[in-house]
């Protein structure tokens, strides 16, 4: 009996001998592939970051490789080739895009080369707020204060999806700074995604028309009664290929995307012709409240 | 079966039958007196007098049970076991059933007034089968190929480790392995978590052990196991995607002992009869080395420490009262994560310590005392609990109750029982979502109405949940009840169908009908040809936390806001007998998924167990498949080989940019051969190759940084992403094995039994992947995507000794 022990020990450290083994994936052939990364917008020209494997599993965000060529189309039509600014280490254009259009990105080795990478998005019509208000500390919540901030946001044609930031003025950062509301608007609390501050929603209950939100904001801490700190509502109108690839991002870093064994990795949302990158569009509306 | 008809007399008529007896002659002849007075009193009707007797002693039996279901004509015997029937029609089938006895066919054609005796054969160790529903419901369609293991078969099969009855079951068709010599029953395409298994009736939640190594059931506690692949049982209302009916081991009816040891366990148990105090059967099973899966995956969990024990008792209390009691529990302990030096795909250090300490305590018991009262009716009190509790996340699911079923044989029947099932998180996990938690009670009204070419039967059932769901309660009351009917068609054709209905009040009303169709066709008396249609709905979804069967997978019910999962399922299914000896199944089936939920993979390690409703998004899928095997079932060398093909796709909307993908179940195709073979008159020599496609994963191939500069990229400006072949769009390599037993058997003075199984796992060391990890280039180093392997060649020796 005791040597059947000594066997069964022996078994147990040889199970231990697990090891690993190399997969035959396609590494090699994704080096030197070119991997665009753009979210533009209708306030700054298109600005493309490019990323480029220079070995299996690892990368830079590289400067310029000679002779490669970046186009800019406008609804399917050459618009302009990006020019390379060292200053952000990426391409440029000129042109404003304009909110409604669709936008096409080339991406090429040298001017006599086939296309090696490309990708489209819309440029959404920005959203539309009228009828802002801020009522200060009108609400008392949980037996403390809160100012109730009101707005009307108007649909624009089409599916959209909205996201909304909204900002106090910390004066002493010196910069705007996400602030926490509560809420009971139906939209609001129904989001189709929320990441810490930021909701994001869609137009389903409001469509082609208008909703009219109320959110509510605790006066107090960073909105002082006396020190009445400046609001920033931020409206975003965002291409599905930006939801997507937004939600995506987000779930690859919240899950650590880590080694974590027995748990599927998240595949990054691309809409590029090569599969890996991004480039869409986003309109944004800003309104201050002081 | 024993059919006992007395013999030819000028005063009593043939009857067909087996053996035959005479009375005594005095008994005779009073009994033919009062024939002919019952006869000239009641003008055309015949009168049918007889006793039923113990085969055995020959004394009556009291109360047993005569039951013409055809004319609906029935009758109990007495306390000296006599009966006296007036029949009006002069041919009749009686079933006759008693207590602790096999039941018995009577059938009689009358001339004249006549007197039977039947001798009724004892069956003291084939007690109510337990782990099948606890009504014969039609619509149940106990045609359907449900494949089975049975202990003797498990016992035979050569053993990884441990011999596990689940483990063995993956070589049948339609299973597909997570990984290999995995116990998950990843069946038809759905993970472990969609299988509602049943011990003797009782649900069980995550009967796995060493994150799905291996389960909690062997020879210690398993009689057999029954996979039911269409025809479910409309009474079994949890079943997901599919039920797994386990039979809890019987006692021997002798008295013994024994001690088993393979590389896992030490299982120590036995049996002792206390006469007509009953019986009592025990084993217990414990780990006694620690770390065997210390290399499962780097070192993530160390010093599992296990131990199960099953106890069952049994008692005659009176000829017509039994008493069962049975245990069954299992404990876990992992301790140790080990997160020193791990990083991520995205070049940041792994963060989770979910699994810092694990211990989790399972089990269930049952206390059933089921009597056959005199005039036949039967009645059976059940009260059953089963319970689950993982360290640090969750502190008790529960499933428990108190049943009474009555009069099961009678023109009524009726079921009253209120059980609860609930699940309750620690609040240091689960800050706004303390606890979640459904009761109710089940109130069943069933008509039973008894007919040659008909039944049917109707319930009401009235389980209500309670939910607490964001420290909300929410009330969710649900109503639900079935009927059935079997029709017996042409030839031996049947047509068998039922539909539940169920309402759901959560917020909003949630309603739902399970039609189960099974239609029967027997061409002739070798060849069965079976097609069935079922719906599913199950009020609580199970949570796959991983592509594994952890034990810790939650359970989430059904609320205002998490819709009941559906399954709809159309199944073809075909059986010949070629021989005594040969058998094929043949079987194409098509599933569709509604409202199967995950979690979101933005969901947090540490917050995977807290699943409320903002972690989890729902999806659909579509599975479709056929299965095939031919099964030798006799002679010298028995087994089968078996081919199955799965496609098992699901869509989300947050994933895969919302376009379907291939589910982590979807291994498409598998192959198995097993070949038992017996050598002499106790050794068995057993043959295992299987073979199977890899497993869809999502690898990273590459990574690119993001933008160092862009403002609405939350605080991810900058950071490494990978990039990867898609959601599950890569495979990993197939693979296959073969695995090789000896058992032999042997008997002595010293030992009443001893079995010594040596097996070899792998015999060629085939290595299959796990999981796949990400190796950047360092240095002279390669990068490199690596998959881990487990179970390399592995042999394992197990010894078990009766005494």
């Amino acid at each position: 009996m005791r040597n059947i022990f000594y066997i069964s020990f022996f078994l147990v450290a040889l199970l231990s001998s697990c090891r690993q083994t190399a997969l035959d994936f396609p590494l090699s052939g994704r080096i030197g592939e070119p991997v665009p990364n753009s979210l533009f917008h209708q306030e700054s020209p298109v600005t493309v970051f490019i990323s480029k494997a220079v070995a299996p599993l690892d990368s830079s965000l590289v400067a310029p490789s000679p002779g490669m060529l970046i186009s800019l189309l406008e609804n399917g039509k050459f618009k302009e080739v990006l020019s390379y600014n060292p200053t952000i280490n990426a391409y440029q254009g000129t042109v404003i895009p304009t909110p409604g259009n669709n936008y096409g990105l080339e991406v090429k080795e040298g001017s006599n080369q086939p296309v090696r990478v490309s990708a489209s998005s819309e440029l959404p019509l920005p959203p539309r707020v009228s009828k802002m208000d801020f009522k200060d500390s009108n609400v008392v919540i949980g037996g403390e204060y809160y100012g109730t901030l009101s707005y009307e946001l108007n649909d624009v044609p089409g599916d959209q999806i909205f996201r909304l930031l909204i900002y106090y003025y910390n004066t002493s950062m010196a910069r705007y700074v996400p602030v926490e509301y509560l809420t009971n608007d139906r939209v609001l609390r129904d989001t189709l995604l929320t990441i810490e501050n930021e909701r994001f929603f869609d137009d389903q209950g409001f469509k082609d028309g208008s909703h009219r939100f109320e959110v509510y904001i605790k006066s107090g801490s960073y909105y002082a009664f006396n020190n009445k700190n400046d609001l920033l509502i931020e409206h975003f109108s965002l291409s599905p290929e930006f939801y997507f690839y937004y939600k995506s991002l987000n779930d690859y870093m919240k899950s650590g995307n880590a080694r974590n064994s027995l748990n599927n990795r998240v595949a990054l949302y691309s809409n590029t012709s090569s599969g890996a990158g991004i480039f869409a569009g986003y309109s944004t509306q800003r309104d201050t409240i002081k | 079966m024993a059919t006992k008809i007395v013999q030819p007399d000028d005063n009593l008529c043939l009857l067909q039958g087996n053996d035959v007896h005479l009375l005594s002659h005095m008994r005779k002849w009073i009994i033919v007196v009062l024939c002919l007075i019952g006869s000239m009193a009641r003008g055309q009707r015949l009168m049918l007098t007889g006793r039923i007797i113990d085969e055995i002693t020959e004394s009556g039996i009291a109360g047993a049970l005569l039951l013409d279901s055809k004319h609906q004509l029935g009758a109990t015997t007495n306390a000296q076991g006599y009966f006296v029937l007036s029949l009006p029609f002069d041919s009749c089938i009686f079933e006759i059933t008693s207590f602790g006895y096999k039941s018995s066919q009577l059938r009689i054609k009358l001339t004249k007034d006549d007197v039977v005796q039947v001798k009724l054969v004892r069956a003291p160790h084939q007690r109510k089968n337990y782990g099948e529903p606890r009504f014969v419901v039609p619509g149940y369609a106990s045609g359907v190929l449900h494949p089975t293991i049975n202990l003797q078969e498990q016992k035979q099969m050569p053993n990884m480790l441990t011999a596990d009855i689940f483990r063995t079951s993956n070589y049948l068709p339609g299973f597909q392995q997570w990984i290999p010599g995995s116990s998950a029953l990843h069946f038809r395409g759905t993970s472990s978590d969609r299988q509602g298994i049943y011990m003797d009736g009782v649900p069980l939640f995550n009967p796995y052990h060493g994150l799905g190594t291996f389960s909690i059931f062997d020879r210690v506690n398993t009689a057999a196991v029954t996979f039911d692949k269409a025809g479910f049982d409309p009474a079994l209302h949890s079943g997901g995607a599919s039920t797994v009916r386990v039979r809890s081991r019987t006692e021997e009816g002798m008295n013994h002992a024994y001690l088993g040891m393979d590389p896992i366990f030490l299982k120590v148990g036995g049996e002792v009869n206390f006469g007509k105090f009953g019986t009592l059967y025990g084993g217990l099973r414990k780990t006694y080395i620690a770390g065997f899966l210390k290399s499962l995956s780097d070192s993530f969990y160390t010093a599992p420490l296990v131990r199960d024990f099953f106890i069952k008792y049994n008692w005659d209390i009176s000829p017509r009262t039994q008493l069962m009691v049975s245990v069954l529990e299992s404990q876990d302990k992992l301790e140790d994560y080990n997160r020193s030096g791990k990083i991520g795909d995205n070049g940041q250090p792994i963060t989770t310590d979910l699994f810092r300490q694990l211990k989790q305590h399972s089990g269930a018991w049952q206390a059933t005392l089921s009597r056959r009262e005199r005039n036949g009716g039967y009645s059976e009190w059940q009260g059953y609990h089963s319970f689950y509790t993982y360290s640090d996340l969750i502190t008790r699911t529960v499933y428990s109750g108190i049943e009474l079923l009555q009069d099961e044989k009678s023109i009524f029947q009726y079921r009253v029982g209120l059980n609860e099932t609930g699940i309750k998180y620690k609040k240091t996990y689960s800050p706004g979502y303390r606890q979640q938690f459904f009761w109710g009670g089940q109130f069943l009204l069933r008509q039973f109405s008894p007919g040659f070419r008909q039944t049917s039967l109707v319930s009401v059932g009235l389980p209500a949940l309670d939910t607490i769901y964001f420290n909300v309660k929410i009330p969710v009351p649900e109503w639900a009840g079935y009927i059935g009917s079997t029709r017996k068609l042409k030839r031996q054709d049947m047509l068998e169908y039922s539909v539940r209905g169920g309402l759901l009040y959560s917020g909003k009303i949630r309603a739902y009908l399970d039609p189960h169709i099974t239609w029967t066709m027997k061409p002739d008396s070798a060849t069965t040809f079976i097609i069935s249609g079922d719906v599913m709905h199950q009020s609580y979804h199970l949570i796959s936390l991983n592509n594994g069967a952890f034990g810790n997978d939650p359970m989430v019910p059904v609320n205002d806001q998490i819709k009941p999962f559906r399954m709809i399922q159309l199944d073809a299914s075909w059986q010949r007998k070629w021989s005594a000896m040969f058998r094929t199944d043949v079987s194409v089936y098509y599933r569709n998924l509604e409202n199967d939920y995950i979690l979101k993979p933005s969901s947090p390690a540490i917050v995977r167990s807290r699943a409320y409703a903002s972690q989890l998004m729902e999806g659909s899928g579509n599975i479709y498949g056929a299965e095939w095997m031919l099964r030798k079932t006799t002679g010298l060398t028995t087994g089968w080989i078996s081919y199955g093909f799965v496609n098992s796709k699901r869509n989300y909307a947050e994933i895969n940019n919302g376009e379907p993908f291939s589910f982590f179940t979807d291994r498409r195709h598998t192959f198995s051969l097993m070949l038992i073979n017996k050598i002499g008159k106790r050794n068995y020599f057993t043959l295992a190759f299987s073979f199977m496609s890899g497993n869809p994963v999502t690898a990273p191939l590459a990574k690119y940084q993001l933008p160092i500069s862009s403002s609405t990229l939350n605080n991810w400006n900058g950071q490494y992403v990978a990039i990867t072949g898609g959601t599950n769009a890569l495979r990993t390599p197939w693979n296959h094995r073969l695995d090789i037993g000896y058992q032999l058997e042997r008997r002595s003075r010293w030992w009443r039994e001893s079995s010594f199984n040596f097996s070899l796992y792998n015999v060629y060391n085939s290595l299959a992947i796990m999981d796949i990890q990400f190796r950047p280039a360092n240095g002279n180093r390669k990068a490199s995507v690596r998959g881990t392997t487990v179970f390399p060649i592995l042999p394992s020796i197990s010894y078990f000794v009766k005494f």
